[in-house]
């Protein structure tokens, strides 16, 4: 898009080496002198009373050195990382180690250990009594008024509900010349990071809490865990390792809080490491049960869109936030004058739901996107077509579909290709689009310094929470365009509440987008220093300097100029009083408009003898704005293709019909696609400038998730003529739709 | 029962080792001789983010028992740039390639990478999906990582 120097290249990683080395330290590596190993006592029941917890046997055995329980942990509510939100009204409804279970995996105790071993004897050693309790999994009960009380200090088991209106629905309805109507269910998924939560936590002498944390937010972090200990923010630091992936599992305060109680406790560093089986159990995306209704007339103009949804919260609330999300994907992503959408967050005795990447938009995408292509069957009309015709805010958009439609070979779809052995093949469209941040419903705010060395090179200071997305490179990208300097000449300082300022966190596709409007504002604001001081030098005024190529130069007089690296060094060497250690700094808040646009098609076989789809191929096209870094954003889209075609066909949650327990909760039976499993992938970037984003970078990390699950279920109705409105689409629904389907021809 | 002495070649050297006999592979390679490079994501050899090579084959370290490396030659992922004195050409390419994000899957992922090659010198694009399926990816989606490893394949041919 721009012409630049650093921004916009393809640039390996900053820290490429360190992983590729085995070097890099992620948190299970910290080692602490005299540091305890802390195991967690999970509830095996859905719903009980805890009656009861002897932790005597286990206090005694010999290498313990804290145990924790009701008996006496602190009686105070975890705070969630979203819990400040003056627009929804989140419910404080988690007390670690509370005098109910409400979930299988639920915290009844933990032992902080002299290792691994001795903490899991421990648990073995306390006993607890339970009360077993009623228990209710399916949202539909819950919400009912005679549905048990899974938190009893509420008068139902549901938030108060989400009602989103525009326009007169019912007259849209009446004013249509089709109107389609269908039932779309979604189901849980687990975010799988490769690394599980995990965290070490120590004390000093003075009271000051550290702790090492695999964990998205940890400016939130350090807040949360001073407001749950009852510290000053002062005396709690939170510095976060490299950190093998979140996908929204590690943005709230899951394990940190337990870990600090035992460290202080105990007086000595603790570490807690999740087994693979507790993080499955952790948070989960909400499962969703969405009634989509949708009227439109013949030349293809929609004039009703109506939704009724429940969202399965499991045992606590923390976000409940995603249906509103996902209110907004469905009402607000397609021009129509009369919407509404009614939708309730449902407490169950599953594990609990919170965030994972896409946060509403896989599930609003899966319902819209697959009615869309339903209704634009029943009016004859190209799927591309009514898109276009209808979308709300195109921006980069009809580029986006024409490139791809012509990538995927969208013409052949009129001619269905016949495939041999009852083989089929299908294409299917879908548009997508992601935020950048959270909209002013909660905090979303980022702040950075750029400091200027001697020698003429930059430090930038991030609150960026670097997961594996590059932000530790593009960031530095960022502040090397604007500085005119080279890449290697700027470092960046990331992940330690001690040596950075604020960033709200990584979630909602927020951190190349905000930390990157704040890098760049930094900078600039420490290249003025730099030009004020270089005009002084040089006698000129500093609005008539430039710099490129690290020289500060007139733009009158080309000729007189300084390096770059002189000015530093002149104004770090002055001794007659006019030293200077430049520093830039800025606190941006979201300035909006940071959304990212996209088109993505699949190309299905489906095999009618044994329901298997394949998906052949998926392209995706997307509107990133200036993108940073081509490689990293092309990566983060291919990543989120693997997440979503699992989502589509393979992964889901086999549980316990009694208990609620996944049952799956290992890889072998959580199916996560493979290199061998991945679709061949063509991903391609557009580039319309984001009005506020740095150099004109969009947020671009979530939009790929709402796209491809309904286009495989559009590529799958293009192949076979079934429609398939519950995710995944398990060879066995196919199968059993494909019978249907012959049945109903008979 | 107690820990035993144990020897082993780790990376090219002797390393001599207390373990107790249930003790895994993974277990002394990282607590015991540091080797941090050693993930543990899974615990069952489900994922192949543990890879080792021992005696020459891929294995999953977290379900390998520590006795079967007794005498036997073991090399991490630590053990590759330090034998070479510098990057091999698959870590050189991972790099180039975009093919490392978090990179908590990357170590197991080179290991099995270099075991292909070392067998096959050059392989189709299916023939490195397939070597490469024990090892699992939750950030890439492995677009970037097959391009690395066919990439390599090339250099080292060359």
């Amino acid at each position: 898009m721009g012409e630049y120097s650093v921004v916009g290249k393809r640039l390996p990683l900053k820290d490429a080496a360190e992983k590729v080395t085995g070097r890099a330290v992620f948190t299970s590596d910290v080692k602490l002198p005299g540091m305890l190993y802390a195991k967690i006592l999970r509830s095996p029941y859905p719903h009980a009373r805890v009656l009861r917890v002897d932790t005597g046997e286990a206090e005694r055995l010999p290498g313990v050195k804290a145990v924790l329980s009701k008996n006496n942990a602190p009686r105070v509510k975890v705070p969630a990382t979203f819990n400040e939100s003056k627009v929804f009204n989140f419910p404080r409804d988690k007390c670690a180690f509370d005098e109910k279970v409400r979930c299988v995996g639920d915290e009844v105790a933990a032992v902080a250990a002299v290792n691994k071993k001795v903490a899991e004897e421990a648990l073995k050693l306390i006993r607890v009594d339970y009360e077993e309790l009623p228990v209710v999994f399916d949202p539909e009960e819950a919400i009912k008024p005679s549905a048990l009380l899974i938190h009893e200090d509420r008068a139902k088991n549901i938030a108060a509900p989400i009602i989103m209106k525009f326009g007169d629905v019912e007259a849209g309805f009446r004013e249509a010349d089709y109107v389609l109507e269908e039932t779309f269910r979604t189901q849980s998924q687990r975010q799988a990071p490769m690394e599980t939560h995990c965290c070490v936590a120590s004390f000093d002498m003075a009271g000051n809490l550290t702790v090492w944390a695999s964990h998205q937010a940890p400016s939130a972090l350090q807040e949360l865990l001073a407001e749950y200990l009852g510290l000053p923010a002062a005396k709690v630091r939170v510095i976060k390792p490299y950190l093998g992936g979140g996908f929204g599992s590690k943005l709230d305060m899951h394990i940190e809080h337990i870990c600090a109680l035992l460290s202080r406790m105990s007086g000595r560093p603790v570490k807690i490491v999740l087994e693979r089986e507790e993080t499955f159990a952790t948070v989960t995306r909400h499962a969703a049960i969405i009634r989509l209704k949708m009227g439109a007339k013949k030349d293809g103009t929609l004039t009703a869109i109506q939704a009724y949804t429940l969202t399965d919260e499991g045992a606590y609330m923390y976000h409940l936030s995603v249906l509103a999300v996902l209110a907004r994907g469905l009402i607000g992503f397609y021009r129509c004058p009369n919407v509404k959408f009614e939708g309730y967050a449902v407490y169950t005795n599953h594990s609990c739901a919170g965030p994972m990447r896409g946060y509403g938009h896989p599930q609003s995408g899966f319902a819209l996107e697959s009615m869309v292509d339903m209704m634009a069957e029943k009016l004859c009309i190209d799927p591309i077509e009514f898109r276009l015709k209808n979308f709300a805010s195109p921006g980069g958009l009809p580029e986006c579909l024409a490139r791809g439609a012509e990538q995927i070979g969208w013409a052949r779809r009129k001619k269905p290709v016949k495939a041999s052995n009852g083989k089929k093949r299908g294409i299917g469209v879908t548009c997508f689009t992601n935020g950048a941040g959270a909209g002013g419903s909660i905090r979303d705010y980022s702040a950075a310094f750029v400091k200027l060395n001697a020698d003429g090179t930059a430090q930038l200071l991030t609150g960026a929470a670097d997961l594996g997305t590059g932000s530790n490179t593009t960031l530095a990208q960022i502040v090397a365009e604007e500085l005119g300097l080279k890449f290697d000449e700027v470092a960046v300082t990331a992940g330690d509440t001690g040596s950075v300022p604020y960033d709200s966190g990584a979630f909602s596709s927020r951190t190349l987008y905000m930390c990157g409007i704040a890098a760049k504002a930094a900078a600039a604001d420490v290249k003025q220093q730099l030009l004020l001081w270089a005009a002084e030098r040089l006698g000129v005024e500093a609005k008539d300097l430039e710099i490129k190529e690290g020289r500060v130069y007139s733009k009158q007089d080309p000729g007189k100029g300084v390096n770059f690296s002189e000015v530093t060094r002149e104004a770090a060497e002055n001794l007659k009083g006019k030293a200077l250690a430049f520093l830039g700094r800025a606190s941006i808040t979201n300035p909006g408009h940071g959304e990212s646009f996209g088109a993505a098609f699949a190309e299905v076989e489906v095999d009618t003898e044994t329901g298997q789809v394949e998906v052949v191929k998926i392209v995706a096209v997307q509107d990133v704005g200036q993108a940073i870094n081509p490689m990293v954003v092309e990566g983060q889209i291919e990543g989120g293709i693997q997440q979503m075609t699992g989502y589509a066909l393979t992964e889901d949650v086999i549980s316990d019909p009694k208990t609620g327990k996944m049952l799956n909760d290992n890889f072998a039976n959580y199916m996560v696609l493979t290199s061998a499993d991945m679709p061949n992938v063509d991903v391609s970037l557009v580039e319309v400038a984001a009005p506020a984003g740095p150099f004109g970078a969009r947020g671009i990390s979530e939009g790929i998730t709402g796209g491809v699950a309904p286009a495989v279920a559009n590529a799958i109705y293009n192949a076979v003529g079934i429609r398939l409105t519950e995710l995944p689409m398990t060879p066995e629904k196919v199968f059993k739709a494909l019978e249907t389907k012959a049945d109903d021809n008979h | 029962m107690g820990k035993r002495l144990v020897t082993m070649t780790v990376n090219g050297e002797t390393a001599e080792v207390a373990v107790e006999p249930s003790a895994m592979l993974i277990d002394v390679l990282r607590d015991e001789l540091g080797l941090i490079g050693v993930k543990d994501a899974c615990g069952r050899g489900e994922c192949g983010t543990c890879t080792v090579i021992l005696d020459g084959k891929v294995v999953n370290s977290c379900i390998t028992p520590a006795m079967k490396a007794i005498g036997k030659e073991v090399w991490t992922i630590e053990g590759l740039d330090r034998q070479l004195g510098k990057l091999h050409p698959i870590q050189e390419a991972f790099i180039e390639y975009g093919a490392i994000q978090c990179g908590f899957c990357t170590p197991g992922m080179v290991l099995s990478a270099k075991a292909l090659l070392d067998e096959n010198a050059n392989p189709t694009e299916q023939e490195v999906r397939v070597a490469l399926s024990g090892n699992l990816c939750r950030c890439t989606g492995y677009v970037k990582i097959i391009n690395a490893v066919l990439a390599a394949a090339r250099r080292v041919k060359g």
